[in-house]
């Protein structure tokens, strides 16, 4: 039987446990490729460090922190390994096949443009065929911290608006001297920052 | 940022960027095993790397060198990725590449010091706030000179990293550890004085205010934030399975999957609610005998409506029918007026005697069951509030023996017709020598309260849930399966498999065409519904509503309406959010488009939620969220749309009464995959807030309460309320397979016979 496989016992849909710490998720892969592609990919890089990042990844504003490494030769490996490896590692918030379906639907380009040269590539359409390869290689993690394990990227987003608008609007009239006069105006201001910050709550 | 494009700048005075260390260090072949074992162990207490400062993420991974295997050539590519791997790697298979070393791979990102050019600070900070942890992090590793030699010390990472080439962060902002702390900090506190000070006078608020943020108004620094102490998910996840070979299997996404259904192969309840149908029982079996079960099933596989049949007599979703108003009596329109419908779980399919390819051919979630899901589908409940027969065993059963074979759905025009239809078609009710098991029988029926006056067309079209809205609506309008005018249609393949999927991949890829083709996945959820506890949110939503409504607003009406995001009769919120009118034409909307801050439908209201359109999770004013194409989110959340086909069962209960009794909705929703619609939706959109910058606010109705969820009413001023009781809780639940009706003959009839022998023995 294929129970073995699909007994799945634990809490969350579709994430190794070790690869998760709180609400926020690792995804590592090693991927070979060719070392001809080794240097375009390279300047696939480059260019896109150069262009900033992702607008439509920051929109959808589910990365904390991600990053690509070419690896042409391993540190203090004696021998030339045969291909060259990509190293990509991920630290988003969510779930793993909400992740890469996501990647595969909104930028289904750019994924084919730094993991094509990559061995194993099937495309990054349909998902379905794309989510299978990038799970066959996500390593699991023998250990993963968060230091903000509870909080996803739109909610610090959120946080860090709701803490400038305190700072800006709130603080100065709390920490005024009169205490004891200013409690209406207080009040009142605690009410109007409210309604500025409702969609951040 | 990029780091290459950070050097281009110059950094503001005191201003941290994100950075990136990453190194393999080589470790030594016979010190794998302890070094694993090391780290693992790691899990049990606090991580080492809480107490380096500036470290916003961290992981190990041991690498062992004969994990460098060839990666498999993959199969069903486009042809746009067959081009590409001719191009890149002339058609051929990767060759082994094993490394003569194993590694230990470390990552971190964290703040980078103003101005700095290496990894170094980073690195010392590690050296002196890990001390003897460090080494035993790595001492393991070849040629590691210890924390105390701090040369050494950098020396043996500088030699052993490599450098980022593109770093995406999630904001220009890139805020430092301590500051995104604080921050999360402060937005808790201010969540809960929001709260708890609803309505409270100036001098009670501001009161509250210095009790929250101390006399000085100064948040605290440094300490935790709340939430930061919530568990990993422990979980253990499928491992991929091959697909089966050499049967004739659904085509992968290059080859063209049909996008015309065959109606007359189709039961009649992927495109049919039974809108007419006000009484239904449905059938929860246990399969002991296969054989005479086939048997069984063979007679049913007879009687079931196909959506061939009925085409042009049922009553499509469109509300607008003519159909709708003709009298659908039995033997009038021809409109069938009295159905039965048949679903098999896994393990009901491996019980009847399904082979290996077959049966491995089936998604991973609806082999796993719905039981073994729930912990990530409600989170914090799972399945404890299961009741039987759904209730799994103390330890969640493998697949196999979970409870439920077969779900059977008789339904007619009232409760007496399908009696009499039953005392006719006996052979339709299964006995024991029919080798099943009758685990439960559920009467379900609709509710018809014409609360809402004669002459009000907008209750006709759907039905009450429990709680008194008109529920059913806004169903997805599937290509050749249901009508409807508003909705953007979608491919066949979002219902029926076998089918041109909206991803372009073919519905159930992997299972034998013959099988899967005209069939769905059912999910089958038993909601009760704690009807006074509804009301008494409602209740107390409206006391913090009152004097914020506009005159002739009946506040716990709109109490009500907020929560669901539509008035009771059906009119959303965003077109009418002053009263429920009738009038009101009821033609595409969009929440972005008309109602981006909620002050309508609240941005975290169910109908939002369940179905967000082109809702936005960012600000929509900011500049940096203006990227990609302006429909994406639309685009997005057409991917996880579900036909619905749910029926309430349970008495209503009168207003002001509590009697004690069970009460719910029989949810049914019809896909094409499991994860990706129903799992997506229940996970994501219901179980949590993220998605809508909501954090970890879950749906007050279908997401479960946890300790923390609140609801906010978005508005000038806002209002807040936390439920405090789970208005909703899932009784228990399964994946189910609704079959083609060829399919069902097909697994009606024998099959081969030392499989037979096999499967009889194991069940």
């Amino acid at each position: 039987m294929a129970d073995e496989s699909v007994n799945g016992t634990g809490a969350s849909l579709d994430t190794l446990a070790d690869n998760r710490a709180g609400r926020a998720t690792a995804l590592t892969t090693l991927t070979p490729l060719p070392r001809l592609w080794s240097g375009p990919l390279k300047l696939i890089l480059k260019i896109k460090s150069w262009a900033g990042p992702d607008k439509t990844l920051r929109r959808l504003s589910f990365i904390h922190a991600a990053y690509w490494v070419v690896i042409d030769h391993f540190p203090k490996e004696k021998k030339r390994s045969r291909y060259s490896y990509l190293l990509f590692i991920s630290n988003f918030n969510g779930s793993w096949f909400d992740y890469i379906d996501v990647f595969s639907t909104a930028v289904p380009e750019k994924m084919a443009l730094l993991w094509g040269s990559s061995y194993g590539f099937p495309g990054a359409t349909p998902p379905r065929s794309f989510t299978r390869h990038i799970r066959a290689n996500d390593r699991p993690l023998e250990h993963y911290w968060s230091a903000y394990p509870g909080a996803t990227t739109t909610e610090i987003a959120s946080a860090l608006r709701v803490s400038d608008r305190f700072q800006a609007e709130v603080a100065p009239i709390a920490q005024r001297d009169d205490v004891e006069h200013n409690t209406a105006e207080l009040a009142k201001t605690w009410r109007a920052f409210l309604i500025d910050v409702q969609r951040d709550l | 940022m990029a780091k290459a494009s950070s050097k281009a700048l110059i950094p503001e005075p005191g201003r941290t960027r994100l950075r990136t260390i990453t190194t393999f260090t080589p470790v030594p072949e016979e010190k794998l095993a302890e070094l694993t074992e090391r780290l693992q162990a790691l899990k049990e207490g606090t991580s080492p790397f809480a107490s380096v400062p500036g470290t916003h993420f961290a992981r190990l991974a041991v690498l062992g060198r004969d994990e460098f295997k060839p990666q498999p050539r993959p199969q069903g590519m486009r042809r746009s990725a067959r081009l590409l791997d001719l191009l890149t790697h002339a058609g051929r298979a990767q060759r082994p590449d094993p490394p003569s070393l194993s590694y230990l791979l470390f990552s971190a990102n964290y703040d980078g010091a103003p101005g700095a050019k290496d990894d170094n600070e980073y690195l010392d900070g590690l050296r002196l706030h890990l001390k003897e942890t460090a080494d035993h992090l790595w001492q393991l590793c070849s040629d590691y000179p210890g924390w105390a030699d701090r040369d050494g010390f950098l020396a043996f990472f500088a030699d052993r990293s490599l450098p980022a080439r593109y770093l995406f962060s999630a904001s220009d902002a890139e805020p430092t550890v301590e500051r995104t702390r604080n921050a999360l900090q402060l937005r808790q506190q201010v969540i809960d004085l929001a709260v708890g000070a609803e309505g409270l006078s100036d001098a009670d608020l501001v009161q509250r205010f210095r009790e929250t943020f101390g006399p000085t108004a100064v948040p605290d620094t440094g300490a935790q934030p709340k939430g930061a102490q919530l568990p990993g998910r422990p979980t253990a996840e499928p491992a991929l399975v091959d697909p089966p070979t050499g049967a004739e299997l659904l085509a992968g996404a290059d080859l063209e999957a049909p996008t015309e259904p065959n109606l007359d192969d189709v039961q009649n309840l992927v495109t049919s609610g039974y809108p007419r149908h006000e009484s239904a029982r449905h059938l929860l079996l246990r399969i002991t005998d296969p054989a005479p079960a086939r048997q069984w099933l063979a007679r049913v596989a007879e009687a079931i409506p196909t959506a061939g049949w009925a085409d042009g007599y049922v009553d499509r979703l469109d509300f607008t029918s003519p159909l709708r108003s003709e009298t659908g009596a039995e033997g009038g329109t021809g409109s069938p007026g009295f159905a039965v419908h048949v679903a098999l779980s896994y393990a009901g399919l491996a019980r009847l005697g399904l082979s290996q390819t077959e049966l491995l051919g089936f998604s991973s979630e609806f082999r796993a069951g719905m039981a073994s899901r729930e912990a990530g589908l409600a989170p914090g409940r799972g399945t404890e509030p299961w009741l039987p027969p759904f209730a799994p065993a103390a330890e969640p059963a493998p697949a196999a023996e979970s409870a439920v074979d077969v779900l059977v759905m008789f339904s007619a025009i009232d409760a007496e017709a399908l009696d009499n239809r039953l005392i006719d078609r006996p052979e339709l009710l299964p006995t024991r020598a029919d080798g099943v098991h009758l685990l439960e029988q559920i009467e379900a029926g609709r509710i018809r309260e014409d609360r809402y006056g004669p002459g009000d067309s907008v209750s006709k079209p759907g039905f009450l849930e429990h709680f008194g809205f008109v529920d059913g609506l806004s169903q997805p309008r599937i290509h050749g399966v249901t009508a409807g005018r508003r909705a953007a249609e979608l491919p066949a393949g979002e219902a029926l498999l076998g089918y041109r999927d909206v991803d372009g991949d073919t519905a159930g890829a992997g299972l034998p065409t013959a099988l899967a083709r005209n069939g769905s996945y059912l999910v089958y959820r038993k909601l009760e519904q704690d009807v006074p506890a509804f009301r008494e949110l409602t209740q107390e939503l409206a006391g913090r509503l009152e004097g914020k409504v506009a005159n002739g607003t009946d506040p716990e009406q709109l109490a009500a309406a907020k929560l669901m995001g539509r008035w009771r009769n059906g009119t959303p919120l965003t077109l009418s959010s002053n009263g429920q009118d009738a009038n009101v034409p009821r033609g595409h909307f969009g929440f972005q488009e008309q109602d981006a801050e909620g002050h309508g439908c609240p941005v975290g209201a169910h109908i939002r939620r369940a179905n967000p359109r082109d809702s936005r999770p960012v600000d929509p004013n900011a500049a940096a969220d203006t990227g990609g194409e302006a429909g994406l989110e639309a685009t997005l959340a057409l991917r996880h749309r579900m036909l619905r086909r749910g029926i309430p069962y349970g008495t209503p209960l009168p207003e002001g009464v509590d009697d004690g009794a069970e009460r719910g909705l029989l949810f049914i929703a019809l896909v094409g995959d499991l994860r990706r619609q129903f799992e997506f939706v229940q996970a994501h959109w219901m179980s949590d807030g993220n998605a809508f910058r909501l954090g970890t606010d879950r749906d007050v109705l279908a997401g479960g309460t946890e300790e923390g969820n609140k609801f906010v009413v978005q508005g000038t001023p806002p209002t807040f309320v936390k439920p405090t009781k789970p208005l909703v809780t899932c009784r228990g639940g399964e994946y189910f397979f609704l079959p083609g009706i060829a399919a069902l003959k097909r697994i009606a009839a024998k099959p081969s016979g030392a499989r037979r022998e096999r499967r009889t023995q194991a069940s």
